[in-house]
């Protein structure tokens, strides 16, 4: 009876504010290889502050992460950047590097102090570039890009770190809707490879569309994780949103559509345009 | 100098008169009266009145404002008449008196401390900080006495401070001494080696100032004689090492801590060249004013001199 | 597959060319720096012609000539601490820019060079120079430890480049306001005019005594420099992304402090605070390094070598009697390139 364990497991994870209430309380669930997990919430969440702490960028004030079982605190930092790959949401490149040699930059976990990029290094690093389509701007400066095509880069960089969990903090933010698809898409290869990704969405219909699960986070705790049809039902949306939305069964995945524009804060009436929309 | 000599005949005679009290020369009381004074005199700009003449009287209350003058006052004048000297008098790098120095109240030749003091003749140099057309204005009798850099004026400035003092006789008497001595040394002797006259920050010494006098009084000749320097200018190391004197003259150096200045004495290079040359630790210190100590730094040089030409000799003669 | 394999051989050759023109670079500037090394030793107040130079160099006869004193124990040493002291401003700056990210920053305008020049002076004037053997360098090397530490505690971690400098400013105006007070309370009256040297820095009259002093701490300085060029590449899209490549942020943070205080520290102990270098050469040499920032570190260090050398070849060409300090020269040439640089910026959002 002796399972493989999860690729990442969160185990009662607490994580203390400054001024006294919790950004996180008690967040546990487990992500497997070869599943792609969305997480959703509203701002402030605590989305984000979870996804620090899976990475290890933050230590939690309870409980503990495991990386294949093992307690990732205990695990050696090489190691640890060799397995897990880390997106951030600020899509930051400080100097005017080439795409190539950003992409490489993936593959620092595995180079010794002054040593010379291996065979299975540059392997690596191409089978990333070919991945996600960006092999074409190899040797142009990443500042030149536009910001899908920086968003496309630096996910080759993560995945030229051949890790086994990938962690993309809003990989999706800012993009038009082309690149938002390809981006998913992307995802969604990488999780055919076997990568268990946990992705931090705002887009409920995406994430509905094209994530294995869904963990919904509501201040700082998880209000319900699941399969996307379980855990996007109006109920739940208008209690972790705030809004009231119809959720439609489109053939492909779910769509949901907002049914009431005035903001609950808002004194305002909405406006009754002469768009299309007619609540 | 014979002008200015009546002026300070009339204004000391004078001052004489308007002295109130005994001078107290163990430091500087402001008097009550005498600071008020002094603030009438800076509100009102005016000139304390002039005093009625008195005949023949020496000055009795003299401030010395240079460090040559400092110790030409010292060796010549009664200790009750000098009121103070420089500040520089007690500093044992340029002051050979610093040790008579101690008891004598000193002075950093500020306007104010000048005019409380009331001197009836003060001695200044040419690079005094303080004004001297102002202290002239608010009626103080200044005699100026200008750096000797040849033995001439250094005997015209013995002189020059005699007389100023009231002690001809003294001042006289100095000078003959001192051409006695000299002119004992004097050999008709045409060689003269070549010495680098060494000081603090690489300096050396050349035509046109008082150590070069020394050096040629004594028999030899400054590197910036050969080298064209005049005056007091950096030697550069590489060319002190390409013209190679005959010997180094060293200062001794009396300040405490340590500074950069001091590193040319420690480079390699100068160790090296103090390997193969002679040097003198001479009595730099002696040779910054005109003053009868002066003929011991000639004396000395003269026998250095001496040696150098022996040696010379004996090593052309060996095979 | 035979689509992957064309990409791969253009992957291939692009790396190959990005290398080649970074190993050209190097080597390009160890050649300008060796000739620039050996004109500096024609260079002085002596005329000395090519043979005998080249004699005194590498004999031994004659130890006691002119000659050889002169090349040896005066020319030598200048010309190898303008490559020591160039070299560890250069790399020290490299590596500051490319760890803060921050194409301002430099030992000199962050206040490592003043608060080694305070260390410094505080050693020497005070007689520990001969109580302890290298007390003066370590002084030196404290000094700018604790200017870049107190300048990060200031300016904080993340922060936007011209808060850097601001604070590197203050400290700097700090430690010069300390030096200046330091050297009026020295008992030896020349020290407070020396104080032109601890600022402006100068490389005349350096003897072999003073290379000793210095080669160790600068030579271990900047290995310890780089060591961090990983971290510095790893920084390049962010501390978050560098943590998660497993980069030890605290430990290139210390590396970097100490590197930095023992290669700018023990030089300016010897020549002086002399600035703009770490600042001219890694911006100078970046485009050559193909966005990559450890490969500033190398270049740079050659670069600044290059950049103190012929500065101070010029200032024994254009006034070979009274010296001109060498920090005036790099002074002229950085401070407007500084202006210019920030002036760029400002235009630009920098992030």
């Amino acid at each position: 009876m002796t399972q493989a364990p999860a690729s990442l497991t969160a185990k009662d994870i607490s994580l203390g504010h400054r001024k006294g209430e919790n950004l996180l309380e008690a967040v546990s669930f487990a992500v497997q290889p070869g599943e792609l997990v969305g997480l959703v919430g509203a701002n402030g969440a605590g989305k984000s502050s979870l996804m620090s702490v899976l990475a290890g960028l933050r230590s939690p004030s309870e409980g503990e992460i495991l990386l294949h079982g093992e307690p990732l605190a205990k695990i050696d930092k090489r190691e640890r950047a060799q397995k897990l790959a880390y997106l951030p949401q600020s899509r930051l490149v400080h100097w005017p590097i080439k795409v190539r040699d950003l992409v490489a930059l993936g593959r620092l976990p595995y180079l010794r102090p002054f040593a010379k990029p291996t065979e299975t290094d540059r392997e690596a690093i191409d089978r990333a570039l070919a991945m996600t389509d960006t092999a074409q701007f190899a040797d142009r400066q990443a500042d030149t890009l536009s910001g899908g095509e920086l968003a496309r880069v630096l996910l080759a960089r993560a995945l030229a770190q051949t890790p086994t969990v990938l962690l993309a903090d809003e990989p999706t933010a800012a993009l038009d809707p082309a690149y938002q698809f390809r981006i998913l898409n992307l995802l969604r290869r990488a999780v055919g490879q076997g990568i268990a990704v946990v992705a931090v969405l705002h887009d409920l219909a995406l994430a509905a569309r094209y994530c294995d699960r869904l963990i919904l986070l509501h201040q700082g705790g998880i209000h319900k994780a699941g399969r996307p049809a379980d855990v996007l039902t109006e109920e739940t949306v208008e209690t972790v949103y705030g809004v009231r939305v119809r959720i439609f069964d489109a053939g492909g995945g779910l769509s949901v559509m907002p049914i009431d524009l005035s903001d609950k804060h808002d004194s305002n009436k909405p406006p009754s345009g002469r768009g299309a929309y007619n609540p | 100098m014979g002008p200015e000599m009546n002026e300070t005949d009339a204004a000391y005679r004078g001052g004489a008169e308007a002295i109130s009290a005994a001078p107290s020369p163990s430091g500087w009381i402001p008097r009550l009266h005498g600071t008020l004074f002094a603030a009438a005199l800076l509100a009102g700009g005016a000139a304390f009145a002039q005093p009625a003449a008195a005949q023949d009287a020496p000055p009795q209350r003299i401030v010395s404002l240079n460090v040559c003058t400092d110790q030409l006052l010292i060796l010549l004048a009664p200790r009750e008449h000098i009121a103070a000297v420089s500040y520089l008098a007690r500093d044992p790098e340029v002051s050979m008196l610093s040790e008579e120095a101690a008891d004598i109240p000193i002075t950093y030749g500020n306007a104010e401390q000048l005019i409380v003091a009331k001197p009836d003749l003060i001695l200044a140099g040419a690079y005094t900080r303080a004004n001297i057309p102002l202290l002239r204005q608010l009626g103080f009798n200044v005699v100026e006495v200008p750096p000797a850099t040849t033995l001439d004026e250094v005997r015209d400035n013995i002189r020059a401070v005699g007389e100023a003092i009231g002690e001809t006789e003294k001042a006289e008497a100095m000078v003959a001494d001192i051409e006695a001595e000299l002119s004992a040394l004097r050999d008709g002797d045409s060689e003269r080696p070549v010495v680098a006259p060494l000081y603090a920050n690489a300096y050396t010494s050349g035509p046109g100032t008082l150590v070069d006098a020394v050096i040629e009084e004594a028999g030899l000749t400054s590197i910036g004689k050969e080298l064209g320097i005049s005056g007091m200018q950096k030697l550069s190391l590489e060319t002190l090492l390409m013209k190679r004197p005959d010997a180094l003259l060293l200062p001794d150096h009396r300040y405490s801590g340590d500074a950069l200045a001091y590193d040319i004495f420690r480079h390699p290079a100068l160790r090296a060249l103090k390997d193969q040359i002679p040097s003198l630790d001479w009595d730099s210190a002696a040779t910054v004013c005109g003053t009868p100590n002066l003929v011991q730094v000639v004396k000395r040089l003269h026998a250095f001199r001496d040696e150098l030409i022996a040696a010379k000799a004996s090593e052309a003669a060996a095979p | 597959m035979s689509q992957s394999v064309t990409e791969a051989t253009t992957v291939d050759r692009e790396a190959l060319s990005g290398d080649r023109l970074y190993r050209r670079a190097l080597i390009g500037l160890i050649a300008l720096t060796l000739a620039l090394f050996v004109l500096s030793l024609g260079l002085g107040t002596a005329t000395l012609s090519p043979t005998q130079i080249m004699g005194a160099l590498f004999s031994t006869d004659d130890t006691a000539s002119p000659v050889w004193l002169i090349v040896r124990e005066i020319r030598l040493p200048r010309s190898l601490l303008a490559v020591l002291v160039g070299g560890a401003l250069g790399m020290s700056g490299a590596a500051l820019q490319g760890y803060l990210r921050n194409p301002l920053a430099e030992p000199g305008i962050i206040g490592a060079s003043g608060g080694a020049a305070l260390g410094a002076v505080l050693a020497f004037y005070f007689g520990l120079s001969y109580a302890i053997p290298f007390a003066v360098p370590f002084a030196g090397l404290l000094g700018a430890a604790a200017a870049v530490v107190t300048v990060y505690l200031l300016a904080g971690r993340g922060s936007a480049p011209l808060t850097l400098i601001l604070a590197g400013v203050a400290i700097s105006a700090f430690t010069a306001a300390l030096t200046s007070l330091t050297l009026s309370l020295s008992p030896n009256p020349f020290a407070m005019s020396e104080v032109v040297f601890w600022l402006m820095g100068s490389l005349a009259d350096r003897s072999m005594n003073h290379v000793y002093l210095a080669a160790p701490l600068i030579i271990l300085g900047c290995l310890i420099l780089l060591l961090l060029g990983r971290a510095i590449d790893g920084l390049s899209l962010g501390e978050e992304v560098a943590t998660n490549l497993g980069i030890n942020l605290r430990r290139t943070q210390i590396l970097l402090i100490l590197g930095i205080a023992m290669s700018v520290g023990a030089a300016t102990a010897v020549a002086g605070a002399i600035g703009f270098v770490g600042l001219i050469a890694p911006h100078i040499l970046r485009p050559l390094t193909d966005g990559r920032p450890s490969r500033t570190l190398a270049l740079s260090f050659f670069g600044g070598a290059s950049l103190v050398i012929a500065a101070d070849c010029l200032i024994r060409i254009i006034t070979p009697d009274r010296e001109l300090n060498l920090g005036v020269l790099t002074a002229l040439l950085g401070a407007p390139f500084f202006l210019v640089l920030i002036l760029r910026m400002r235009g630009t959002n920098y992030s």
